[in-house]
């Protein structure tokens, strides 16, 4: 487009498109070699994806799709996307949160890791109130 | 138009500036904000997509696994390695734009259809792979309707020739093809142990065990040897735990010795039934399909499907961008349909990003 909004000197160089490529590779590795061999507990290797995720997708939204050199509105366009995603998800995700005694019963093919998720085999944990002696 | 401002600034309108414009600026920031608007609604449209995924992973998250599980990582990695490179090959086409060398974008748009053919070539040798095994969502009524045969469903495939690659590549029972802990399997056991207390409320093992406890607990509470009772008691529960531990193992080790494949050991039917070594006719393993694995297909399919239409969708964009390109359409000054068109891919790219992720790793 037009040049009128900015100069030519504000436009990543060739090599700056390379090295983010190269960021972007080895992230792409990184979250394989996370996900693959390390076990972080469900929730942790979730989170840890959807992280890295985020980092990639924010170095494609501002040295790839130009935000860096693009207008005020144009960026905040760009994030009011996230933004309206992030909000329902927020409340989908508190909602299966909050309804999750009634996942326990309905329907009957629901397998039981809305419920069973911690494995109370040690039982030590959950044993109740210690006695006073007499 | 009379002449204004804008003329005295920029002598003559060119060609493509359009007469509700008043200027090249603003038609150049108002025609960007659009394509952006765009952008915003495209992330709204998948995040429905992602909303769906959330919620059933909270129910099935075992199925997910189990179904991520099915798909071939490597194949993934290629596929996000290409479509970043094709990510970099459209940005040089807008920079060559930009420097107007009108050939240099016609090879760049060239190189980035390249390589959107070998992201969807994969995504084809993928999809055939689970429709061969009719991993697809639905009972076969919508295949016979366009015209391709319904086959059985047959999961068990995928983790035999996971577990023979593992023999093959040195790993053992607990680590999959890629060397990935089978937590599944481990977790399976726990499934064993559920039963049904009076109220058809499951309980696993250790629930029980803890409820029984507390049984014992209230009889010999007035007793004088309370303590001594409960403690050996609690011991008595927890051999009952290891003994199932033990036997486990033991039936595991027994049946991969036994079985021409070694499946993994875990109830066919998640049913909370007793703990029984899983059937086999024929030295044919049962199938093992986790609860809610059609969802995970069905998401899988959904979710990877419709990027894959935006990349179709995408390529016929991109070959009529490059002959436009080649006819010399776009100048030093003017060239938004290069530009907005890879503001258009790098999304297709971002969505992908986190795609991988999601359905492959996770």
């Amino acid at each position: 487009m037009s040049d009128d909004h900015h100069d030519d000197h504000a436009h990543t160089s060739t090599a700056g498109y390379l090295i983010v490529f190269g960021v972007l590779v080895c992230l792409t590795f990184f979250t394989w070699f996370t996900a693959v061999f390390f076990d972080f507990g469900s929730v942790g290797n979730i989170a840890l994806a959807l992280i890295i995720a985020f980092t990639k997708a924010t170095l494609v939204l501002y040295f790839f799709m130009h935000l860096r050199e693009s207008p005020k509105i144009v960026k905040i366009t760009g994030i009011a996307g996230f933004i309206f995603v992030g909000i329902m998800l927020m409340y989908l995700v508190t909602d299966f949160i909050a309804r999750q005694d009634s996942a326990i019963d309905i329907p009957e093919g629901v397998p039981w890791s809305a419920t069973d998720n911690s494995l109370p085999v040690d039982f030590e944990l959950i044993e109740g109130p210690p006695k006073a002696h007499h | 138009m009379s002449h204004d401002e804008h003329h005295d600034e920029h002598g003559e309108d060119p060609p493509y500036k359009q007469h509700f414009f008043d200027s090249m600026t603003q038609q150049g920031q108002s025609t960007l904000f659009g394509m952006w608007l765009f952008m915003a609604q495209e992330i709204l449209f998948f995040g429905g997509l992602f909303g769906a995924y959330t919620a059933y992973r909270v129910w099935y998250q075992d199925a997910y696994i189990a179904g991520a599980d099915t798909l071939d990582v490597v194949w993934g990695l290629v596929n996000t390695i290409v479509l970043l490179a094709s990510s970099v090959t459209i940005v040089f086409a807008v920079k060559s734009a930009r420097e107007g060398k009108r050939w240099h974008i016609v090879s760049w748009l060239m190189i980035t259809l390249v390589l959107g053919f070998v992201f969807l070539g994969v995504k084809t040798i993928e999809y055939t792979g689970k429709y061969n095994h009719h991993l697809v969502p639905g009972d076969g009524r919508v295949l016979s309707m366009v015209g391709l045969e319904p086959k059985p469903f047959d999961f068990a495939y995928y983790q035999d020739w996971k577990i023979e690659d593992a023999v093959m590549g040195g790993h053992d029972k607990h680590h999959n093809a890629v060397g990935r802990p089978r937590n599944i399997v481990k977790d399976a056991w726990f499934r064993y142990h559920v039963v049904k207390d009076e109220h058809g409320k499951r309980i696993d093992k250790g629930f029980l065990a803890k409820s029984q406890l507390e049984e014992f607990r209230n009889a010999v509470k007035d007793d004088d040897d309370a303590e001594e009772k409960i403690a050996a008691r609690k011991k008595e529960l927890q051999a009952e735990i290891d003994y199932f531990h033990t036997k486990y193992d033991k039936a595991v080790a027994e049946y991969q010795a036994n079985t021409a494949f070694n499946p993994a050991p875990y109830s066919p039917d998640f049913t909370g039934k007793p703990y029984s070594i899983p059937s086999h006719e024929e030295g044919k393993v049962k199938p093992v399909v986790p609860k809610g694995v059609e969802i995970y297909y069905s998401l899988y399919f959904a979710m990877s499907g419709m990027h894959a239409l935006h990349m179709i969708i995408g390529s016929f964009l991109l070959l009529w961008i490059a002959v436009l390109a080649a006819m010399g359409t776009f100048t030093k000054e003017w060239y938004p349909h290069v530009e907005y068109f890879g503001l258009y891919w790098h999304f297709v790219d971002i969505v992908w990003i986190f795609l991988f992720p999601l359905l492959y790793l996770i």
